[in-house]
């Protein structure tokens, strides 16, 4: 226990760089917390203020895990290898039966985000429409707001994405997509909205290389969730009241004003219909 | 400039060594800042390949499994990325194709959209990184890698170098070096000319001295000049001043031979005259002695008066000719058989004194177109030597001989070999100078200074005691002489 002691402090001076070395050394009472890129996850000072507010809050050593898609956290939560995880709507309504809402964020008053599709700022389109022939970039294939939603569009229009555009890539994070179309790299882009909108207010030089082309209706903000059967548990009801009052506390309120949330707020399973209505037309369009 | 110093080979050294050691230097440099820019060429190219070949190695390795993939956005990330790691490369642009020329990712995606074939120009004018070579005209250069996976080829990274910087340092090295050199070789120049000048001091100071005494002042060294002198040119200055010391005393030991010279000449001016005046009048008083006692014979009276006249004519020709040696020109006239003929009675004298026996020949009459008065005189003094020669009862032959072409005359005489200094004298081609030894004979002398004048030639042996004299006088054409 001194070892572990000392090389947790040790890892704490050493910052966020050490978090991917954590799961080696995780025990039986670390809370394994998983991100996905549904926010600016890059933020190493939101990891580690993220890490110490949920370890001072549920007194658990707290790992937090990270991946490079949706799929691999979506696959570790469902298979029980993650405590907890902020993930999208997308996979949250693909896999109801496996997992649980614990909670979802409340950005500017509502537990609901849009999906944006972005282009150069010089690019006169308005809807998909206009986009045809683009060389496009997703987020991630089990993004709602950067994919499933312009897949649903283009299955409204009867066609597919490599098909509609002249190519379609992904990213594989938000600010990837911001960052393929300000470079030029991508015609148009498929992102978050709340991911576009705080990078418009934190790196305005990039978004400002961009061009909100069309928003899309309200969604069920990315939610946090947990594996189905750990669903009422202690450790759940011990994360959730973290969740809940970190607008209640300073080091919570530094991550909210970082992730330029309200608050952490109970989840409602109805806001999540809107996705299930999109994946239904998509599984519907073959 | 002037042309005494119009050929560099006419510069004075203070000027050429100083000029030589500029260019000297000049060419050093040039050598030099050559070695120096061909060195920085090599070490900026290998500098270049390493980093290049660096740049490609990381980067082709990083993006070789999202190319192998064909992951747009991770290839370009990692282009990204990597483009502030590599400072000391200055990568323009990246750009990832697949096998097909097809861009997959560019670090400038506007430039070179993905989906888009790669653009011709790039592709042709693109080489590998052990081809990289700065070329000053060319600020870019483009430089490709194939990237490998199981010895397949699945892509193409080639990225556009920027050499500016490389071209901006070779530009201020060489701006340096030329600068460097120039005023190293200017003060180099200034250093040799001051200690050319200085080492060529003793030199000029000798030179100046020398040309000085070409226009006839020559003076000595002075003393204040020898300070601070070396030893060797302490001994050189002190050796020209006693060569200018010997030189003044041989001036002044010439000037007093000249003085004693001047009287020598006159003295033999005097000689001679006398001589040539002095025999002539012993015949004429003989004359005048044939005259007293056989005067009222008519035909020894007009034969002795024309003696007398032609002795009178003669001296006055010795005169003139006297004057004439003394004034450069002579009044000639042609040889008339009578001066030749009175010869014999104006020696007679001497021979009946001497009980000797001359024998005379002459085989021409008339006039020949040789100077009348020296030919005379030559004659003269050739008898009159032949006499004093033979002694007491000693015989004396005289030939007169004319050709066509010529006037041979030889005279012979028996009793006392002639001497060798007056064979010397007559066998030199010219006859030089004045004898200054009275044994050497001004009569002879004379005769070998006359013949030279007319152009002759003289000869003299003693074969079987007979001493010979044999002169042989060109004949002229008769207008030039009457002319002249």
């Amino acid at each position: 226990m001194k070892r572990r002691t000392f090389i947790k402090r040790s890892l704490i001076t050493a910052g966020a760089l050490a978090l991917p070395g954590r799961p080696a050394l995780a025990g039986q009472n670390t809370l394994r917390f998983g991100l996905t890129p549904v926010f600016l996850s890059s933020d190493l000072t939101l990891l580690i203020n993220l890490r110490q507010y949920l370890e001072k809050t549920t007194g658990q050593e707290v790992e937090l895990v990270q991946r490079r898609t949706y799929q691999e956290i979506t696959s570790l939560l469902v298979a029980g290898q993650l405590d907890a995880a902020w993930i999208c709507g997308y996979p949250l309504v693909q896999f109801r039966d496996s997992l649980a809402l614990m909670s979802v964020p409340v950005w500017r008053g509502q537990q609901k985000y849009q999906s944006y599709l972005i282009g150069k700022p010089d690019r006169q389109a308005s809807s998909i429409n206009d986009l045809k022939g683009d060389l496009h970039c997703f987020s991630d294939p089990n993004s709602n707001s950067g994919y499933l939603v312009t897949r649903a569009l283009l299955a409204d229009l009867n066609t597919r994405p490599d098909t509609y555009f002249k190519k379609a890539f992904f990213a594989y994070g938000h600010r990837n997509v911001v960052r393929a179309v300000s470079a030029g790299l991508a015609q148009s882009g498929s992102v978050d909205g709340y991911v576009w909108e705080v990078l418009n207010n934190l790196e305005p030089g990039l978004t400002e290389k961009t061009k909100v082309l069309w928003k899309s209706p309200w969604y069920g903000f990315p939610p946090i969730a947990t594996p189905i059967a750990a669903a009422g548990t202690e450790q759940f009801k011990m994360l959730q009241r973290s969740l809940l009052n970190m607008h209640k506390d300073a080091l919570g309120r530094s991550i909210l004003d970082l992730l330029q949330l309200d608050s952490f707020g109970r989840p409602d399973a109805e806001k999540f219909s809107a996705i299930e209505d999109l994946v239904r037309k998509i599984r519907a369009s073959g | 400039m002037n042309t005494r110093y119009s050929r560099p080979t006419s510069w004075p050294i203070s000027l050429k060594i100083p000029l030589l050691v500029a260019l000297l230097m000049i060419i050093v440099s040039i050598v030099v800042t050559e070695r120096v820019l061909s060195k920085l060429s090599e070490l900026q190219d290998q500098q270049l390949r390493e980093l290049s070949g660096t740049y490609l190695d990381g980067l082709s390795l990083a993006i070789m499994p999202h190319v192998l993939r064909k992951d747009i956005w991770e290839i370009y990330d990692t282009i990204d990325r990597t483009r502030g790691l590599y400072k000391t490369v200055n990568v323009v642009s990246t750009i990832v194709s697949d096998p097909n020329n097809v861009i997959l990712a560019a670090s400038d995606p506007v430039a070179y959209p993905t989906g888009l074939e790669m653009p011709a120009a790039i592709r042709q004018n693109s080489i590998t990184e052990s081809s990289v070579r700065i070329q000053t005209d060319r600020p870019k250069m483009t430089v490709y890698r194939n990237i490998q996976y199981q010895q397949q080829t699945i892509g193409r990274l080639t990225v556009q170098l920027d050499v500016t910087n490389q071209l901006v340092e070779r530009f201020k090295v060489r701006a340096t070096l030329i600068a460097g050199n120039a005023l190293l070789t200017l003060l180099l120049a200034a250093i040799g000319y001051m200690l050319t000048m200085h080492m060529t001091k003793p030199m000029r100071i000798l030179s100046e001295h020398l040309d000085d005494s070409r226009e006839g002042d020559i003076h000595k060294i002075d003393r204040a000049d020898f300070a601070n002198s070396s030893a060797e040119i302490t001994r050189l200055y002190a050796s020209y001043n006693a060569m200018v010391q010997a030189v003044n005393d041989r001036d002044q030991i010439a000037s007093r031979l000249f003085e004693e010279e001047k009287l020598a000449s006159l003295g033999r001016l005097a000689s001679a005259m006398a001589h040539e005046i002095n025999n002539p009048l012993g015949g004429m008083l003989n004359t005048i002695s044939t005259l007293k006692v056989y005067g009222e014979t008519a035909k020894v009276r007009e034969k002795s008066l024309g003696l007398l006249e032609r002795g009178l004519r003669n001296i006055g020709d010795v005169v003139q000719s006297t004057l004439h040696t003394y004034r450069g020109r002579s009044d000639k006239r042609p040889l008339s058989e009578s001066d030749i003929a009175d010869l014999r009675l104006l020696l007679r004298p001497e021979i009946r004194r001497r009980n000797q026996k001359l024998d005379w020949h002459m085989n021409w009459s008339g006039n020949l177109p040789v100077d009348g008065t020296k030919t005379r005189q030559i004659c003269l003094n050739l008898l009159l030597n032949a006499s004093s020669a033979a002694g007491l009862g000693g015989s004396v032959n005289f030939q007169s001989m004319a050709s066509d072409t010529a006037l041979t005359i030889i005279v012979e005489n028996d009793g006392l070999e002639i001497s060798t200094k007056f064979l010397d004298l007559l066998n030199l081609t010219q006859s030089g100078r004045v004898p200054l030894e009275g044994d050497a004979g001004i009569g002879l002398w004379v005769i070998c200074r006359l013949v030279d004048e007319m152009g002759g030639q003289k000869s003299g042996s003693f074969d079987n005691g007979i001493s010979s004299i044999k002169i042989l006088l060109p004949l002229k054409k008769e207008g030039i002489l009457d002319a002249a």
